[in-house]
């Protein structure tokens, strides 16, 4: 490794290398992310920002022309697992590093299904438990108040701002140690997008982040690291917005 | 284009739409007019009191019953064959199958899609002599026969319904329940099909017409002009598709061809009902799998 390791480091990469076909996406980066921090990845578009996060939780073995090289670990439960290996199982890594798309996805399902819906992917099947996991994570995403009287009602007739809340109350409902962001807020109108910013800042107590933007002046607001990604080069901008 | 083209377009599409709407309901109402006057209980039942026909405690010798009840048998045979492969093989392509294989592999059902449905019911027929010599006659043409080539005949069509259907659903959508957890096969039960019911179900409710107005195949199979309500799956039966046809080519009178186009109006009310029935299911799967 060339950077320097710290106890907190969550996920870090060297000489990581992601090619797609012929097309090289990622050239030999190197970086670290640390715990409870949220580090923002800036840079134009199709730079490779989102093919990085699909490498936080090995959603590139799903592409099977997808190959890389060098090296890419996460820290979960105290323990390094390596991103690069296609063979290893994926699914617990995947709970435990959850991910929030640029578009809000609901599924075609009601509000309550979409939150319990991870819990029914991982085997747990006590309703009560079930029904007191969905309501914290709902909760913890501001939107309880606002759904609790209509959770059966079909999610995707929420506004955009909701839908990306409950996108987000999906992936923490499983407790995450890890949220992978991809230009949340890109989708969603000023006040929208100030209510996910709100909630990420809350989140950063319990959750490594990594976020995808646009936006610098969010990043300024909320990113305690920031990365450029351009050209498939990843490069530190911390000085500029270190906290 | 320029203002007229698009005019001139906008009118050929509206004309086309009205022709084939105009003749649908020509066709119909042709049908109607034709069938329509033959509708009444001698037409099913023949002779045979209506309860005793339908409790199967009575043959019917000269009515629609045995046709109507031979038809509903062999669709429903048919589909509960073809349907579980079908989709298998399509999910099969569109989910698991390398580069290579399935580009072999669509090749090689859209050849199969291609195949006239007078050679499979030839194949079905070769079996059916083959099956017939080495079980001493136990086994010959037989529902069960027919409802196996019609079900090999739908088949590539319910593959490419199901294959289009899942390699439509965008990107986002495919990786929502694998970034949660999902393993690949429940990202395609939970969320990948049930996504893409209504075109899923497109591809029985075309599967079902076909299997019900194919007359090539079941005329080499199995199907005969009279055998009553077939007690086994291996005993002839009769179907509407080959009264229709059989009526139409050898009528006695007037008569008796206003019962074959009152059992072209059955057939048609046959597949309606099927088509019904086909959506109901879908539309309670779908509240049953998306909904609390």
């Amino acid at each position: 490794m060339t950077t320097a390791m710290t106890e907190t480091t969550k996920i870090r990469l060297a000489d990581f290398s992601f090619r797609y076909g012929k097309n090289e996406v990622l050239r030999q980066i190197s970086g670290q992310f640390f715990e409870n921090r949220l580090t923002a990845i800036v840079g134009p578009s199709g730079s490779g920002k989102s093919t990085l996060l699909s490498v936080c939780n090995r959603l590139w073995t799903e592409l099977p022309e997808a190959k890389v090289a060098g090296k890419a670990e996460i820290q979960l439960g105290g323990e390094w697992r390596d991103l690069c290996d296609r063979r290893a199982p994926s699914q617990q890594l995947r709970r435990k590093v959850g991910m929030v798309f640029q578009t809000p996805n609901p599924l075609p399902m009601s509000i309550f299904r979409n939150v319990a819906f991870p819990l029914k992917l991982a085997g747990i099947r006590d309703r009560e438990e079930i029904a007191q996991r969905v309501e914290d994570s709902l909760h913890r995403t501001l939107l309880w108040d606002e759904v609790k009287k209509r959770l059966d009602s079909d999610a995707r007739l929420l506004s955009g701002g909701q839908q990306q809340r409950l996108c987000i109350a999906r992936s923490l409902v499983l407790e995450p140690e890890v949220l992978l962001l991809d230009e949340p807020t890109s989708a969603l109108d000023r006040t929208a997008a100030a209510g996910i910013e709100e909630l990420l800042i809350g989140l950063k107590k319990d959750c490594t982040l990594v976020m995808v933007s646009h936006y610098l002046e969010q990043v300024e607001r909320l990113a305690d690291g920031v990365f450029e990604m351009s050209g498939g080069i990843l490069r530190r901008l911390d000085s500029t917005y270190s906290r | 284009m320029n203002r007229f083209g698009e005019l001139l377009l906008a009118l050929f599409s509206w004309c086309c739409t009205l022709l084939l709407t105009a003749t649908v309901g020509i066709l119909m109402l042709f049908l109607l007019r034709r069938g329509l006057p033959a509708f009444d209980a001698a037409l099913f039942f023949g002779d045979t009191p209506p309860l005793a026909a339908l409790l199967l405690s009575k043959p019917v010798f000269d009515g629609l019953f045995p046709a109507l009840f031979g038809t509903l048998a062999l669709v429903l045979l048919a589909i509960a064959c073809a349907v579980p492969v079908g989709l298998a093989a399509g999910i099969y392509l569109a989910e698991y199958a390398a580069p290579a294989p399935k580009r072999l592999l669509n090749l090689f059902f859209d050849v199969l899609a291609g195949i006239p449905s007078i050679v499979i019911g030839l194949a079905g027929f070769a079996l059916a002599i083959v099956l017939h010599r080495t079980f001493s006659g136990r086994i010959g043409h037989c529902l069960l026969l027919s409802a196996l080539s019609l079900a090999f005949l739908v088949l590539p069509y319910l593959i490419r319904s199901t294959q289009n259907a899942l390699e439509a659903i965008d990107p986002v959508t495919r990786r929502t329940a694998l970034a949660l957890g999902a393993s690949k096969l429940q990202n395609i039960l939970y969320v990948l099909l049930p996504n893409r019911l209504a075109d899923l179900t497109g591809g029985v409710i075309l599967a079902v017409g076909r299997c019900a107005e194919d007359t090539a195949v079941i005329m080499l199979t199995g199907v005969v002009a009279s055998a009553g309500i077939p007690n086994s799956l291996l005993r002839q039966y009769e179907a509407l598709p080959f009264y229709i046809y059989y009526i139409s080519s050898q009528y006695s009178g007037p008569e008796e061809l206003q019962r074959g186009f009152a059992a072209a109006l059955v057939l048609l009310s046959l597949c309606v009902a099927l088509f019904l029935l086909a959506f109901f299911i879908q539309r309670r799967l779908k509240e049953r799998l998306l909904y609390r």
